[in-house]
């Protein structure tokens, strides 16, 4: 299927050209969510690098693009995998840290019927801006994000942080539509149990 | 008839309008008898609004000058061969 727009043509057809012009623009318009997808599993640092080297790839690898995905959603791809070749040749987690739908945190919870035997506590104030401008609470909220197992914070960069579709993320990050559901939702359940913590006892 | 449980379980879906509308009026219908569960639902709600809000790190534009230079001079590199 041809996702790409007449816009999108003209660039990939300009970047096939090596036209510098053609690569100013599209690092401009592309390095961010780039760097967010690498970001979300490495360190800074390292994820720049492997920015570049996949920009530098993108200079003969472009003639291959078939134009089956958007441009950035190949791009972000190409990202992912060299980043994921980074954190295996590192040893450290892989991509593979499925679970159960529900945090135990919450699965402890419920009683074997199903019901509360420890409901949420009301908040006081719930909507998102008041949250957010507690700030002790929000440098917990980015302590605990940087924390997360690195395929849920990279669904939650994605989905959550920029708006990516379901699709692309689940392209991107080789995922089927059901894990990037569940992975989704424990990401969220953490970040919930991090914040009706902080709520409750005022610590990190 | 969905449990308590189950609504944790499907709030992320709900929110993001995935459930199919038999599933969400079941948790529509719990949630009107639920006061903890509508409680849960309203918070889960807020978390995932904080998150949405997050904003990306910026990008400085020495990292992107630097992007072009590598791609700048694989380009110089091919066509000299």
């Amino acid at each position: 299927m041809v996702q790409t727009t007449t816009d999108e043509q003209g660039l990939i057809e300009r970047l096939r050209q090596r036209d510098t012009e053609a690569y100013h623009a599209a690092v401009q318009r592309f390095s961010g969510s780039m760097l967010a997808t690498a970001r979300s599993m490495l360190d800074p640092a390292t994820a720049e690098d492997v920015v570049q080297e996949t920009w530098v790839t993108v200079v003969d690898a472009i003639d291959g693009f078939e134009g089956r995905s958007a441009l950035k959603t190949w791009l972000c791809t190409i990202t992912a995998n060299r980043a994921r070749n980074r954190l295996r040749r590192s040893k450290r987690e892989t991509l593979t840290d499925f679970q159960a739908p529900l945090d135990p945190a919450l699965e402890s919870r419920f009683n074997e019927g199903g019901s509360w035997i420890q409901p949420t506590r009301p908040w006081g104030s719930e909507s998102a801006d008041d949250l957010l401008s507690n700030e002790a609470l929000k440098a917990c909220l980015e302590k605990h994000f940087e924390a997360l197992p690195e395929t849920q914070r990279a669904v939650l960069m994605m989905r959550d942080i920029q708006q990516m579709e379901s699709d692309e993320v689940c392209r991107i990050l080789g995922l089927s539509g059901s894990n990037l559901r569940v992975t989704l939702h424990r990401a969220r359940q953490k970040l919930f149990t991090m914040i009706e913590g902080f709520r409750e006892t005022g610590e990190c | 008839m969905l449990r308590c449980r189950d609504i944790t379980l499907l709030a992320s879906d709900y929110l993001d309008g995935r459930l199919r509308w038999q599933k969400r009026l079941s948790l529509l219908v719990h949630l009107l008898m639920c006061p903890h569960c509508r409680r849960f639902v309203t918070q889960f709600k807020a978390v995932v609004r904080v998150i949405r809000g997050f904003e990306p790190p910026p990008t400085d534009s020495d990292t992107l000058n630097r992007f072009e230079s590598a791609i700048n001079k694989t380009i110089k590199h091919d066509s000299t061969k």
